[in-house]
């Protein structure tokens, strides 16, 4: 992110100026694509839709989908800033949904008590993926998937293949998944509150700082005292307490847990990342805006069926639907990277001034010699399209 | 090397030696015990989970009551070719016998079938004859064929909506898009609501008990002609709250196999029935079937159907017990 600009001439800069700076600036943000995304989406199905899509019940409805699938997915996103891959967050998710079942069924363990153990045990199995990535220096996507089929199965044996049914008491309903305010729903309470914090983490700690660190650059990072092993474990942890979150809250919404419980959510929640902006070779990434990615993904799964898109190719639409914000995403992103600072401002260090022009040009030169390898275009047409 | 050095070295081979000698004694007791022992696989769809959990469950229990040994294997993702590596897979076991549960044309498992023949190993199917045929074909290349038909299964599903007034919409929402035996079901049902007169919808959906609930509670608000509600691939969890979330308490929902949440939900009047295909049966049948042939040389004359057969309020407490318990 470029450091903060200041106007250079004597005469104070106009307020269009001023405004498109501000604009510039914010778009140079990672939410700024995702947020695109949302109101594009919402313009379109309030297009599609007028009398069903931009309506109290909607908004329900897609803040219901999107706490679930966004509390897995800021575990996700942080561990990604951080560098690392956890496709086991959905078998997570249903093995700690069966610890709290269990608990609560099987020994009379209260809900309050059940539900903590639950998380810590999500904890548990996220830290076990970290020690394992650190200590035996595997990547995380070999690993996770790995622990992401032993999990699943431990969960298939527990289960014995079928659900398992719990009885809830209301309070507990009410407090985890129940109605509270004109009635949205309280996971959308919670995944408020775990992105306010997961955002606070990230941005306002030593911790956040770390995590981008190792993401950028790890040997780097522990060049400079960064305990990046640590983190990682911790990141593993964090992710394996939100799918705990999640599951938790499942259990309390439908009092049961069954051996397919969260089955495909690590690839949504991966995908909800992406779309809210996050790099998928991490060190750059934003917790508000996978929030804005799981709205655009709970979107397009209500739009869908509010439009009446043909039934068939839900997946296959939902698919492209994705892709499409993401390269919207990269392209908005990378365009914005390139740019200037409007007339009257400049980045107030002409060395980040320099570095950006210079990445800029590498990036450009590369593309050239990608569609061009045997230079076949002449040079002063590269002279040409390599000015900004 | 020193002669102390040495000694250890030759110590060390020693007990190596004893070592291996006494593991090959321990092992050939059992390792004689299970030769004789029948060893039957069971290939099935899919992992041993909601109805394909019935299916192993029956095979298993079948090997405990004839005394066969039965190992439940299954592809990550059910392929023809996935499938059939398992297939293969339990040929190089030298199992005496395999169930498959087919879910793809003959023609699909005639070379594996071939192979299995030439090891000597009895091949079966755990899934419905054509429809229409009672009789063994003495040229099938399956010794038997042991299921329930799922397309009739759905328009036995439309069979009864009709019965029970529906005419309105009805929707179809199928969890495991790309699964062929609930793809065959969802067909089934469209086929014979759309012949009647009915509008009928498909739609796909995630298997999250969430995302149901919205994605049906959202159809049901853009559709509030719709009368009727079936899961086709999954618990009926996710229906079960769509329904009560959208306060449609006349909305008639429907679904496949019997768990515990079906049971409770069919005893509350929530869901109107149930389609079961007794996949215990399924499961117990075919390992019985090869039991039999391998000891005995008997291959059954006709083909065995464990259903569709409905359960509903009218019957529900005769079963509810052995839905508990995992049968049913």
């Amino acid at each position: 992110m470029p450091e903060p600009a200041k106007s250079t001439s004597a005469a104070a800069p106009s307020w269009i100026v001023i405004f498109g700076e501000a604009a510039r600036r914010f778009l140079l943000r990672p939410e700024a694509t995702a947020l695109a995304a949302v109101v594009v989406l919402f313009a379109v199905f309030s297009i599609l839709s007028p009398a069903l899509f931009p309506t109290k019940l909607t908004y329900i409805s897609v803040m219901s989908v999107a706490a679930e699938l966004g509390i897995v997915s800021i575990g996700v996103t942080l561990l990604m800033i951080g560098g690392h891959f956890d496709l086991s967050v959905g078998s997570v998710l249903g093995l700690t949904s069966y610890i709290v079942v269990a608990l609560m069924r099987d020994h009379g363990v209260p809900p309050i008590l059940a539900a903590p153990a639950a998380i810590i045990g999500g904890a548990l199995l996220g830290a076990l993926n970290g020690v394992v990535v650190v200590r035996f220096k595997i990547h995380s996507f070999v690993v996770t998937l790995g622990s992401m089929l032993i999990w699943r199965g431990v969960l298939i044996s527990l289960t014995g293949g079928f659900p398992m049914m719990v009885s809830i008491s209301p309070a507990f309903r009410g407090i985890m998944a129940g109605p509270f305010l004109s009635g949205f729903r309280m996971s959308m309470l919670w995944f408020f509150a775990i992105a306010i914090a997961g955002t606070f983490l990230q941005q306002r700690t030593r911790f956040g700082n770390w995590v981008q660190a190792a993401g950028q650059n790890p040997q780097a990072a522990r060049n400079l005292g960064v305990p990046v092993g640590r983190i990682a474990i911790a990141l593993f942890a964090l992710a394996g307490a939100l799918a705990a979150v999640a599951g938790v809250i499942q259990v309390a919404r439908f009092s049961s847990v069954d051996a397919l419980r969260g089955e495909g959510m690590a690839l949504q929640a991966v995908a909800v990342t992406v779309i809210g902006g996050t790099l998928l070779t991490g060190g750059y990434g934003s917790v508000i805006g996978t929030v804005l990615g799981a709205i655009t993904f709970a979107m397009i799964q209500v739009g869908l069926v509010l439009v009446g898109a043909p039934g068939h190719f839900f997946q296959t639409l939902t698919g492209l639907i994705v892709v499409g914000a993401v390269i919207l995403n990269t392209d908005v992103a990378g365009r914005m990277l390139r740019s200037r600072p409007l007339r009257g401002f400049h980045r107030s260090s002409e060395a980040a001034d320099a570095a950006i022009l210079a990445a800029a040009a590498r990036r450009e030169s590369r593309d050239v010699e990608e569609a061009d390898p045997q230079g076949r275009i002449g040079a002063a047409d590269r002279g040409e399209r390599a000015k900004p | 090397m020193s002669r102390r050095s040495g000694l250890m070295t030759l110590a060390r081979i020693a007990a190596l030696f004893g070592a291996g000698v006494l593991a090959s004694i321990g092992s050939a007791q059992p390792a004689a015990a299970q030769a004789k022992q029948i060893s039957i696989y069971f290939v099935g769809c899919a992992a041993p989970t909601g109805f394909h959990g019935y299916l192993a469950r029956g095979a298993a229990q079948a090997g405990r009551n004839l005394g066969v040994k039965v190992t439940y294997i299954y592809p990550d993702e059910l392929t023809i070719p996935n499938q059939i590596e398992k297939i293969d897979e339990a040929i190089t076991a030298r199992a005496n016998g395999i169930a498959v549960c087919a879910f793809a044309p003959d023609s699909a498992y005639a070379e594996v079938a071939a192979r299995a023949k030439a090891a000597g190993i009895a091949f079966g199917s755990a899934a419905a004859p054509p429809p229409g045929v009672v009789l063994r074909n003495p040229d099938d290349i399956f010794l038997f064929r042991v299921g329930s038909d799922e397309r009739e299964a759905g328009e036995l599903t439309a069979k009864r909506l009709i019965a029970l007034g529906v005419k309105g919409r009805v929707v179809v929402g199928d969890q495991q898009p790309g699964d062929a035996t609930c793809r065959a079901r969802a067909e089934g049902e469209i086929d014979t609501l759309k012949a009647a007169g009915i509008k009928t919808n498909f739609i796909e959906m995630t298997m999250d008990p969430g995302q149901q609930a919205e994605e049906l509670f959202n159809f049901l608000r853009a559709h509030p002609d719709t009368q009727a509600a079936t899961s086709i691939c999954d618990v009926v969890d996710g229906f079960l709250t769509a329904k009560e979330e959208s306060k449609r308490h006349d909305l008639v929902l429907t679904g496949y196999d019997l768990d515990v949440a079906a049971l409770a939900a069919i005893e509350d009047g929530k869901e109107a029935f149930t389609i079961d295909q007794q996949p215990f049966w399924r499961g117990y049948i075919p390992v019985l079937l090869l039991t039999d042939y391998i000891k005995y040389d008997l291959i059954a004359a006709d083909y065995f159907l464990t259903g569709p057969s409905v359960v509903d309020k009218s019957n529900i407490e005769k079963i509810a017990k052995l839905v508990k318990e995992g049968y049913r």
